[in-house]
């Protein structure tokens, strides 16, 4: 009865998240159709839907609270400001916003040339003092580790293990073929494997601890 | 080996992601099982980690800062630019010049505009006044940072990060200044205004020029937190003051004022001194000195009302020969130097001119700490010393000490208020030593200092002499008008003396009552009789 029961509420969950999914596909269509007509309020929603993305996405490339507030301000003006030339291309508004904060945090890395000397913090949570410091140290693991993969392998594990993102997302936003980006994540996922595992050595970054 | 590695971890990732468990999938591909458990364990290790996200006060605020950015460029307003056209109207009514050129641009949907405006001819006892003649032909325009006390930090136009400021660091328009928690920080600009930065607050410097040879201009945006503005009296009919919040922009020429920036946009804008005219939506509303008026986002300003009273107060009074300022434990600073160069960091305070030969400052909601007083004498003479804690109007302590000085000495007074649940358990003045290294940290700008007029020590009057003093009588007022006889301050009489007190209101107010032990709390004219250390507060109310 049980093993029943989680069959149906298998179906159940997958058919509503696709229901949902298709309630926001068409729900951020309507906004990006509004913002691309100069709709101001429509792009304010469409931001609060997209923020947490972005900032994520930025603060685990560059491994900084206040960087990744600036940087994602700034991609959600830019993309404001191209959003007529997303509109032509047609492609997924998340995938074209994943692009523009990519870009942008490249160009971070160039002309500020942080990279080489990039600093991890964790943000606290609310949760007790025990679970606070086990929670930040496994984090702190991650963040680092992460923090040490190449550009390309680091933007996809952000966008398929912390974004969920598929690989058909993954590859609208990389612009690469699925068989380069599987292969990408195994390699991805093996160096992430040895590095938590202490079986690599420091990359050569320093980290700030909280 | 590769490929078909790959392939099975990608397959077995989709498959978990049903609800499939790892060893289900795992079991399809037993040659490879070892390789696949680890990369997979891996992976749901990644999944499983706490996920960052953006702290409540970013996500309100920055979508406060897109939406204003965006309409500024939607509507083409330029919050750096405003607009030339009405400069012409400026000149007579500029806040409504203002107003219509915002309109004739677009219709304002969302962005509310609000304008202040000194009303000419409010009293402005703490204005430095700016001479033309006086005035140098070239001067540098610029914003110089003093950090008073913590952490605080600059972004230089076209940086993407953060530095910390230093003292006396020179600003150049397109900067931000931010203060972290139980940070302070003064901006001073070249014209001589100051603005001093509260904690957790953020500001943009958008544009520091001359306009020309008699008109200056300072645009500034607060995108959070608390300051307090104190702006000097601008001669030129194109000079121009202006704040900017997400909610706001504020026009200013010459007044002492803050400015409150909630993370939701929320202004509120609280007067001390002059007369206010605030407008938004195509709304004004007059602010006297002593009101707020409050501005949400896409409203009107709120109708003025009484700002809340402090019910601590600490008033230091000063006799000549001395030229005082005080230092709060933030590192704040107001006061005069005899040179007559006069900065008031300390939001809300007030001081009289050492030229009215008592100096009286005011300082509302004072923090607990360590203080300083610094005295710098201009002649021989006795400087008389009087400290007043004040909690709803009544002394809770005084304290009172002459000093024999002469000209050209400097001296330090160092005392300590411990306040606890906003009252006042103890104040206690520690001592009195030559002044070593000034506590105060102002910049004197070549544009102040030419209009500087140094203080003279006053000519002798019949005031009581020192010499007869038994009892300290301090004299205050609320907004809405001045206590004429004896005047406002801190006085002397020996005991037994009967003073006559008359309480005079502001257009606008009345008299309400008395506060202290006066003969008829009612009468705007009675008397006290000293018989100890006094304080009276003559409170006025707004006339229907």
């Amino acid at each position: 009865m049980d093993s029943v029961r989680y069959i149906v509420g298998q179906e159940s969950a997958a058919q509503h998240v696709s229901e949902a999914k298709t309630y926001e596909d068409d729900r951020v269509r309507s906004l990006v159709a509004r913002t691309a007509s100069g709709d101001i309020e429509a792009y304010g929603e469409l931001y609060s839907t997209y923020l947490d993305r972005i900032y994520r996405y930025v603060f685990h490339q560059v491994g900084n609270r206040t960087t990744a507030e600036d940087l994602t301000e700034e991609i959600f003006i830019k993309a404001w400001k191209g959003i007529g030339k997303f509109k032509r291309k047609g492609r997924p508004f998340s995938a074209w916003l994943y692009r523009i904060a990519h870009n942008h945090v490249i160009d971070y890395f160039r002309t500020s040339r942080q990279h080489q000397s990039l600093e991890v913090e964790l943000l606290a949570d609310e949760s007790t003092l025990e679970q606070e410091v086990e929670g930040k140290q496994i984090q702190q693991l991650l963040l680092e580790a992460i923090s040490c993969l190449p550009q390309q392998q680091k933007q996809l594990i952000i966008l398929k293990f912390i974004e969920d993102l598929d690989n058909c997302e993954i590859e609208r936003i990389m612009g690469k073929r699925q068989g380069a980006i599987r292969v990408m994540q195994m390699r991805a996922l093996a160096t992430l494997r040895q590095r938590l595992s202490g079986e690599m050595g420091e990359c050569g970054l320093n980290y700030q601890r909280l | 080996m590769r490929t078909e590695l790959s392939k099975a971890l990608d397959d077995c990732l989709s498959r978990i992601s049903k609800g499939e468990s790892i060893e289900t999938c795992v079991a399809d591909f037993p040659h490879l099982r070892a390789q696949l458990e680890s990369l997979l364990s891996t992976a749901l290790f990644i999944s499983t980690t706490p996920r960052v996200s953006p702290s409540e006060r970013f996500r309100t605020l920055s979508k406060v800062r897109l939406m204003v950015r965006l309409h500024e460029r939607s509507i083409g307003v330029k919050a750096t630019e405003p607009p030339r056209k009405a400069e012409a109207t400026v000149l007579k009514v500029p806040w409504r010049g203002l107003v219509y050129a915002l309109i004739e641009s677009r219709a304002l949907t969302f962005v509310v505009t609000f304008l202040l405006l000194i009303a000419i001819g409010g009293s402005l006892f703490m204005i430095v006044s700016l001479s033309s003649s006086s005035q140098p032909a070239a001067l540098a325009s610029q914003c110089t940072v003093s950090v008073l006390s913590g952490s605080v930090e600059v972004q230089i136009p076209g940086s993407h990060t953060w530095q910390r400021a230093d003292d006396g660091m020179t600003l150049a328009p397109g900067s931000r200044v931010r203060t972290a928690e139980d940070s302070h920080a003064v901006l001073t600009f070249f014209e001589g205004s100051s603005i001093k930065l509260e904690p957790c607050t953020d500001i943009e410097i958008q544009r520091v020029e001359h306009v020309d040879e008699r008109s200056t201009e300072v645009v500034l945006k607060q995108w959070v937190g608390k300051t307090w503005h104190r702006v000097v009296r601008m001669i030129g009919p194109g000079s121009r003051y202006e704040i900017h919040t997400p909610s706001a922009h504020a026009l200013v020429r010459g007044t002492l004022f803050e400015i409150e920036v909630d993370e939701t946009g929320l202004t509120t804008v609280r007067t001390t001194e002059g007369l206010v005219s605030v407008s938004a939506q195509d709304e004004e509303v007059l602010l006297p000195a002593g009101q707020e008026v409050t501005v949400e986002f896409g409203a009107p300003p709120s109708e003025p009302r009484a700002a809340p009273p402090s019910d601590t107060k600490l008033i230091i009074a000063v006799s000549m020969p001395a030229v005082a300022s005080v230092c709060d434990p933030t590192g704040s600073c107001i006061g005069y130097l005899p040179n007559g160069f006069a900065f008031n960091q300390i939001t809300g305070a007030q001081s009289t001119s050492p030229s009215e030969g008592t100096q009286v400052i005011t300082i509302p909601n004072p923090a607990a700490g360590e203080y300083s007083v610094v005295l710098r004498c201009i002649a021989d003479g006795t400087s008389q010393v009087n400290l007043a804690c004040l909690y709803k109007g009544e002394s809770v302590f005084t304290h009172a000490s002459a000093h024999e000085v002469t000209d050209g000495s400097a001296w330090l007074i160092s005392f300590a208020l411990e306040i606890e649940g906003g009252e006042f358990i103890s104040a206690v003045v520690d001592h009195i030593e030559p002044l070593g290294q000034a506590p105060e940290k102002i910049v004197e700008t070549e544009l102040a200092e030419a209009s500087l007029v140094p203080i003279e020590p006053p000519e002798e009057t019949g005031q009581p002499a020192d010499t007869e003093r038994n009892y300290t009588l301090a004299v205050v007022s609320s907004a809405g008008g001045t206590v004429a006889e004896p005047g406002q301050g801190v006085l002397f009489y020996p005991a037994g003396a009967v003073v006559h007190l008359i309480a005079e209101p502001d257009e606008g107010w009345e008299f309400d009552s008395w506060t202290g032990n006066v003969a008829d709390r009612f009468s705007p004219v009675t008397t006290i009789t000293m018989n100890q250390d006094q304080v009276v507060t003559a409170n006025f109310v707004l006339r229907d």
